[in-house]
């Protein structure tokens, strides 16, 4: 008897909003990433009780949270962050994102702390890997939740060679507590704030370009040979990749016969062609060793340089075994 | 049957090894990584290439540098420590150079190398076989750091001292208990790096004692004396 294959279960969101016309923006969601999105349209109703109706059901995959629930019902809830936190009393391990109309910065770190993550309403469309990616993860997550710090580092797939190093900085909450009802939570907090955030256990494409001595150019020439080095866990988001750094350290010297730094080995994979080769950002030296941002704003350009035209970051603080954040020596 | 001092040496593939081990000892170690950043960052970034290497074949050669920062005497010293190690010991040395700095520039005031040399009784160029010598010629990462090894005279490469063998990880636990700091105490003294050191001295010391015990007890005479059995002849 030939067995078929169980059909993927479909995943299902949630789009709670008050603007009746993003209807057709969550359909659109819906056959584009072939799921399916009940949309909740808050216009004039009562939103605590439209909730508690909502959270009454089973939990979808992910909540989609109009930021600014305004054309609701006045006497009522009229921000998606107190929604928010309405609906994670009963679903503990829902991931809600927001959808706001406004800029993201406007948006205080209190309302922030609310959601998994924020998307501007707007480009909600390019956003669709990374929604994808959190709903992804908290799915699987919740297929087998961990409990053992064993079975958190089997979710995040992390090299055997980097299990005890991560132990170590694990937070305790990931690490003691796995009756915690919000651990999932927990985990992809750490994972956005910590893991993929900043360099160190995992490199983006233009950290894991510079310690490879290449431009991003160069790296796309030979990004194929460290596929096995990319990251492959929970949350993967395809259109923001990372790859673990000991992995590309481990590729790299199997692809080159000599020993040495890095990014002097990592040239010999593109025949030493200048054209590839990464350049200081502030006198196009050879050899950058760091990506440093160029002022200490929220959205600056991080670009590779020399060390001697950078200082440590004011914003960010030293973590144990995480790359030092620069930034551009001012000029003198 | 002839007895050499080095007979119960590592072979050099299973030394290497070890020095691999070594490198991803340290860069597990949070106390290193908290203290001695830079050790830290060259140990982790070395093993994970050698690792990477040796996935399908015994390594064969190992060279490895770095730098640390430490308070000599109240003064503030840059000690590199390099180490290279190539295949059957064709060349086997560990470096250990200490430099003042006032900001800028780097000056050399030691320098001493550390070699095993298997082919120590050359006629020429008679050499105990595990031997310390005072300066010596400029190393990659003095060459890096543009520090001219001029004042130490180094044309000059005798004399050799017989010396016990040693590894990275006995060197570098030389250094931190020679230039002791409370950040280095809280390394040496931790169960998991003595631990590591007393693997190392099993791997290292002890067949060398070994082998000096043996002669000591069997062959020690006037026509053998101990100063011919270091030379190897």
């Amino acid at each position: 008897m030939i067995q078929r294959k169980k059909p993927k279960k479909k995943l299902k969101f949630i789009w709670i909003d008050d603007t009746p016309q993003r209807r057709k923006s969550a359909d659109n969601m819906s056959k584009e990433l072939n799921i399916d999105v009940d949309f909740c349209d808050l216009k004039n109703k009562n939103v605590n009780s439209e909730l508690q109706s909502i959270s009454s059901k089973p939990e979808p995959d992910l909540v989609l949270m109009d930021h600014s629930l305004d054309q609701a019902d006045g006497e009522t809830t009229r921000s998606g962050s107190s929604a928010a936190a309405i609906l994670r009393e009963n679903w503990h391990a829902c991931p809600i994102v927001s959808i706001t109309g406004t800029d993201i910065i406007d948006m205080d770190t209190r309302h922030r702390s609310a959601y998994e993550a924020i998307f501007q309403y707007s480009d909600i469309s390019r956003s669709y890997p990374k929604i994808m990616a959190i709903a992804k993860g908290f799915s699987s997550l919740k297929q087998k939740p961990p409990t053992t710090i064993k079975e958190v580092l089997d979710h995040l797939n992390v090299p055997e060679d980097e299990r005890v190093r991560i132990i170590k900085i694990l937070p305790g909450e990931l690490k003691d507590n796995f009756n915690n009802k919000s651990l999932l939570l927990e985990i992809y907090r750490w994972c956005e704030s910590i893991l993929f955030k900043r360099p160190g256990f995992l490199y983006d494409r233009l950290w894991a370009s510079t310690l490879l001595g290449l431009n991003l150019d160069g790296f796309k020439q030979v990004e194929a040979k460290f596929n096995s080095a990319k990251y492959q866990g929970v949350f993967t988001d395809h259109s923001d990749e990372r790859w673990w750094k000991s992995e590309l350290l481990s590729i790299l010297g199997e692809e080159v016969d000599q020993v040495g730094l890095p990014w002097v080995m990592g040239r010999a994979l593109v025949d030493n062609k200048k054209d590839y080769f990464s350049k200081c950002y502030v006198n196009q030296e050879e050899f950058p060793e760091t990506v440093a941002a160029v002022d200490a704003t929220n959205d600056a350009e991080w670009h590779p340089m020399k060390l001697k035209y950078t200082d440590p970051h004011p914003i960010f603080e030293d973590m144990l075994f995480f790359e030092e954040l620069r930034m551009m020596k001012a000029a003198e | 049957m002839i007895m050499t001092i080095d007979q119960n040496q590592l072979s050099s593939a299973d030394f290497i090894k070890n020095e691999v081990l070594t490198l991803g000892f340290i860069k597990g170690q949070t106390s290193v990584a908290n203290r001695f950043p830079e050790l830290y960052g060259e140990a982790a970034i070395a093993y994970d290439i050698y690792s990477g290497k040796h996935k399908k074949s015994t390594p064969t050669d190992f060279i490895f540098g770095c730098e640390l920062i430490m308070e000599v005497e109240n003064k503030s010293c840059i000690i590199f420590i390099e180490a290279e190690v190539l295949q059957n010991y064709s060349l086997a040395t560990y470096a250990l150079s200490m430099c003042e700095s006032d900001g800028a520039q780097k000056k050399l005031i030691r320098k001493f190398h550390f070699d095993y040399d298997p082919q120590g009784n050359s006629t020429f160029d008679k050499k105990p076989k595990y031997h310390l010598q005072y300066g010596g010629k400029a190393t990659s990462k003095l060459k890096e750091n543009d520090i001219s090894t001029e004042c130490l005279q180094h044309w000059l490469s005798v004399p050799r001292f017989s010396i016990i063998p040693i590894n990275l990880a006995l060197l570098l636990d030389t250094i931190f208990n020679e230039f002791p700091s409370e950040e280095t105490k809280k390394i040496t003294e931790g169960n998991e790096w003595r631990k590591m050191i007393k693997t190392n001295e099993d791997k290292i010391l002890l067949p060398y004692f070994k082998s000096v015990s043996q002669f000591i007890s069997s062959n020690h005479k006037s026509t053998s004396l101990f100063r011919d059995f270091v030379y190897g002849e």
